[in-house]
């Protein structure tokens, strides 16, 4: 069997550092190409669900903060109050940021896989380093 | 061990080479995410969004620490690319972020951390880079054989010159004044900056609306940094309500002050002018032509106005006593957030790809599965089943 009839798995044995046999590796091209895809779609949705997530914190922790009125001291005054509200609101804030963040993740590893897929077309190829 | 690292080393090529392209292209005007950040968190100090306020001052303590040695890195590795960008018509007034940048950490210096040592240090380094930007841009500019069309030359970025100035003024009035004996020699002094920075707004925004109305205008042309257009006048705004804050009992400021006055009330409105301008543009920009909104460091020159216009609003309701302009102020630092959020996100996009771009280069090639492929040579390991196809 020539070394040529193998694939290196790059999203699964590659990070083990195993190969797979060529028919193996054809039987699941179709399947890491849905894969990468769904990455994309999933990271993409995380994205937009972040920026939601982030603007409802954002407009959140401004009318908490604001309750106080434009007057700095007075605001203060208030904003003893309000503190624990508005901490929480930052902490949604941080959740979207989070959301977000992972999403990003997704969506890049989701796109370079499809790339990958891609670029090594129909042949069982070694992969070529980004 | 060695294998693998030296595996390691070419793997992470791609991603030296990356990081070594972005810091040869890197954009003078990459300051203007300081200046963002910095203006960003001074209007949520003025307003109450103490919290926030501090986490982006801290933010922007590593955003400048960063970015000025990243310059000193391009000035190292890439200095052919560094000092032709300092004779660049489209680059070439990024340079002035650097001034308005350390102005705008001084001013938060002043504000959130009762430090006026510091921040005078700054405010000293920002006039020396002031002199260096105004006079190497614009002579350099001048003197260059080949120049564009001023269809092609022109931007609104070309305004960061008269923000540069004016945040001379804004942080000195700040620091200056009480470390002087002669108050009024330092009041000169900054007004002079003030009416710098208003004549070269009327010089460049009269090119600027000239190249708006009658060259063509492509969406591509209408670049992120036209919303300096608003934010130079904003500053200007801010500038003038330092000026009557700082002026006390001096003669000289008592003389022009209706003056100080009149002129400041001109600045905002003209901001205030340009803000549905501005809006429509982007929507004919991004709506109509869908231009796509990808990252570009010349966004944070949009972020910064936004948050200028809220500090110079509120600023302009303390000076003038105009608490029916106070809801304008408190809006705008929400869209200024969010802008900074958004644009935040994008850059942070940038850092994520080179992680993930770095993470893969790390993956073991195939020399690493060797043993596994030579067991399969062997055939001892895989079933028939299947075949080669």
């Amino acid at each position: 069997m020539n070394a040529n009839t193998f694939l290196f798995n790059r999203d699964e044995s590659g990070r083990r550092g195993l190969a797979v046999a060529a028919h193996t590796a054809r039987a699941t091209r179709p399947s890491r190409t849905a894969r990468a895809e769904s990455m994309q779609k999933r990271g993409r949705g995380m994205i937009f669900a972040g920026f939601i997530i982030t603007i409802a914190g954002v407009v959140l922790y401004c009318a908490v903060c604001f309750s106080g009125g434009i007057d700095a001291d007075m605001g203060e005054l208030l904003l003893e109050n309000a503190v624990p509200f508005a901490r929480a609101t930052l902490g949604v804030l941080a959740v979207g940021a989070l959301v977000w963040l992972v999403g990003s993740f997704t969506y890049l590893r989701g796109a370079m896989d499809a790339d990958d897929e891609a670029s090594n077309g129909g042949e069982a190829t070694p992969p070529q380093v980004p | 061990m060695d294998a693998h690292g030296s595996r390691s080393h070419a793997g992470l090529a791609p991603v030296r080479r990356h990081l070594r392209e972005r810091l040869e292209t890197m954009h003078p005007a990459y300051f203007a995410m300081s200046m963002a950040t910095g203006i960003v968190s001074i209007a949520c100090h003025l307003l109450g969004l103490r919290e926030l306020s501090a986490l982006l001052f801290w933010f922007n303590v590593l955003a400048y620490g960063g970015l000025c040695l990243a310059t000193l890195a391009r000035i190292v590795l890439f200095r052919q690319a560094f000092l032709a960008d300092w004779a660049s018509h489209q680059r070439g007034p990024g340079f002035f972020t650097t001034v308005a940048a350390t102005c705008v950490l001084g001013s938060q210096l002043v504000l959130l951390r009762q430090a006026p040592d510091l921040a005078f240090g700054l405010w000293l380094f920002a006039l020396l880079l002031w002199l260096v930007c105004t006079y190497a841009v614009f002579v350099a500019l001048s003197i260059r054989d080949d120049k564009p069309s001023l269809a092609d030359g022109i931007n609104g970025g070309w305004l960061v010159a008269v923000v540069a100035t004016q945040s001379i003024c804004v942080l000195g009035c700040s620091v200056l004044p009480e470390r002087v004996a002669n108050q009024d020699a330092a009041l000169f002094f900054l007004t002079s900056f003030w009416l710098c920075g208003g004549m070269l707004y009327i010089w460049m925004i009269s090119l600027i609306f000239y190249r708006y109305t009658f060259f063509r205008f492509a969406p591509s042309d209408l670049m992120p940094p036209y919303w300096i257009n608003m934010g130079a006048v904003a500053i200007s705004t801010l500038a003038g309500t330092a000026l009557v804050a700082a002026s006390g009992e001096s003669p000289l400021m008592a003389s022009i002050r209706p003056f100080v006055k009149g002129f400041t009330i001109l600045y905002w409105a003209t901001a205030t002018w340009w803000i549905p301008m501005l809006l429509l543009l982007g929507i004919w920009r991004h709506a109509v032509r869908r231009v796509p909104f990808t990252y570009d460091p010349l966004y944070w020159g949009l972020v910064f106005p936004l948050g200028m216009y809220s500090v110079c609003t509120y600023r302009l309701v303390n000076t003038f006593d105009l608490r029916f302009l106070g809801w304008i102020s408190r809006g705008f630092i929400v869209v200024g957030i969010i802008a900074w959020m958004f644009v935040f996100f994008g850059l942070l996009t940038r850092f994520l790809y080179t992680l993930v771009m770095a993470l893969r280069a790390r993956r073991p090639p195939l020399a690493a599965a060797e043993p596994v492929l030579s067991a399969f040579r062997s055939g001892a390991s895989q079933p028939s089943h299947g075949g080669s196809q």
